[in-house]
């Protein structure tokens, strides 16, 4: 047996959840192998750290008021049935509403000719001095959580009142505390925090302050102020021509960043 | 019924006559339910959803869940993971519902490492390397490593393969000794 394919069945071997072959294959090779019993003590020390911090976090006790809330669980569930009718009819109320209120505006819906992979196309296509005033008026940013993935929607205006909505797709993959160690020191204040969500994505919020300060500014035109190396990927974000038409409030969802982590 | 004290009924009574009282609807049944799982399934909660108040939601909606199921559970039923599986569905109903963003100070690990609040920095560092994990990942990595459930179990619990189980606790625990050792600057 090799050492990565034993290091794979470690953790079911110390609780003897391997059949009777496995269980003696791994026990014969930890036996002759150090890396692979050094691998045995990381295993344990990383379940006990993981066991440790599960009995020692704070939970709220409630036990008595479950036992009587356990008790008593018709009253609701009968509670509960009579709400559905009603629950229904909110729920079509609210999809005739959204749909009345989209024709209205004259949504169109523009898909994107080629994939997007990355925050810096999101923010060069954007920005992209040619492409943005041949379609409108950037007004609006939209991110949408759809599972693992957040998609980003770009909202155009055109002079007419109609809007386009341009529906990029988010997948990058930064190393995103090393871009944030590569912009000055000077510019930190600007960062709000990171932070990791339920799916395992490292978001950063970042421009806040000087966002807020520039809200109902024109730009000034030339180079955006502000470029940051991304990551040491040569890639440039830039954050000037971003605060150009939108409010800071938005502005703060777009400046969000995000990438899996782990494999 | 006389009120036999929570644990009682554990010492006296095997797995399978306990399913039966439950069934038959006995006080002290249920309390011992409560008794023998609620903190195991609050703290299982708590490392999947990271609050203290959801997981005390999520706790109780799992007990109100296994009691109007009870009917309809097999008395040879293994009622551990019968239970963390509904504890399961719960939570990733919850996440479902919610985004979650929990966030942190940028330098916030690097400031704390060596402070007097080191037992809580290290509580930090375990909910930050387990927030790292996808979600079906950690599941399976707390079944295996709180709840004590077998591959087998695990399987059962969360509706797929041994094989699957096992490529997923393989990468789990990869992803949070990477996340771990990484944030706590043992690397």
């Amino acid at each position: 047996m090799e050492c990565q394919r034993v290091q794979d069945l470690l953790s079911l071997y110390l609780r003897a959840d391997l059949p009777a072959g496995e269980r003696e294959a791994v026990a014969r090779h930890v036996a002759d192998c150090a890396i692979c019993q050094h691998e045995v003590t990381q295993v344990q020390r990383m379940d006990q750290i993981l066991h440790d911090y599960l009995a020692s976090v704070p939970i709220i006790n409630r036990r008595e008021a479950v036992v009587s809330r356990v008790m008593r669980p018709r009253v609701r569930l009968a509670f509960s049935r009579r709400l559905v009718p009603v629950l229904i009819a909110i729920g079509l109320l609210i999809a005739l509403t959204a749909t009345a209120l989209a024709i209205r505006n004259k949504i169109i819906v523009v898909e994107p000719s080629r994939e997007v992979s990355g925050l810096e196309e999101v923010v060069q296509r954007a920005h992209y001095p040619l492409w943005v005033p041949s379609v409108g008026k950037l007004t609006r940013v939209r991110e949408i959580e759809e599972g693992r993935h957040y998609t980003v929607f770009l909202d155009y205006t055109l002079d007419d009142g109609r809007i386009f909505y341009v529906r990029e797709w988010d997948g990058w993959n930064l190393d995103v505390r090393q871009w944030v160690a590569s912009i000055p020191p000077e510019d930190r204040d600007m960062i709000l925090g990171q932070g990791i969500d339920i799916n395992g994505y490292e978001a950063v919020l970042f421009l806040t302050t000087r966002i807020r300060a520039s809200e109902n500014q024109t730009p000034e035109p030339g180079p955006p102020a502000l470029r940051w190396n991304a990551g040491g990927t040569g890639l440039e974000l830039t954050s000037s021509l971003l605060t150009a038409e939108i409010t800071g409030d938005e502005l703060i969802r777009v400046a969000k960043t995000m990438r899996k982590i782990g494999r | 019924m006389e009120n036999v004290g929570y644990g009682r009924l554990t010492e006296i009574m095997p797995d399978s006559d306990f399913v039966a009282c439950l069934k038959a609807g006995e006080d002290a049944a249920t309390g011992e339910l409560v008794a023998r799982y609620y903190q195991p399934i609050n703290r299982y909660l708590y490392g999947l959803v990271h609050d203290s108040q959801t997981a005390l939601e999520l706790a109780q909606e799992t007990f109100l869940q296994a009691h109007r199921a009870l009917p309809r559970l097999a008395d040879d039923s293994n009622l551990s993971a019968w239970l963390y599986r509904i504890a399961t569905n719960l939570a990733r109903k919850h996440y479902r519902r919610q985004q979650l963003i929990h966030w942190f100070p940028l330098d916030y690990f690097a400031v704390h490492q060596d402070g007097p609040e080191k037992q809580i920095v290290e509580k930090d560092l375990v909910g930050y390397a387990l927030k790292q994990l996808p979600m079906d990942q950690k599941v399976c990595l707390l079944l295996q490593v709180w709840a004590g459930l077998t591959c087998a179990e695990i399987a059962q619990a969360v509706g797929k393969s041994e094989a699957a189980v096992k490529m997923s606790l393989v990468r789990a625990r990869v992803c949070f000794r990477d996340a771990y050792t990484k944030a706590s600057g043992e690397e």
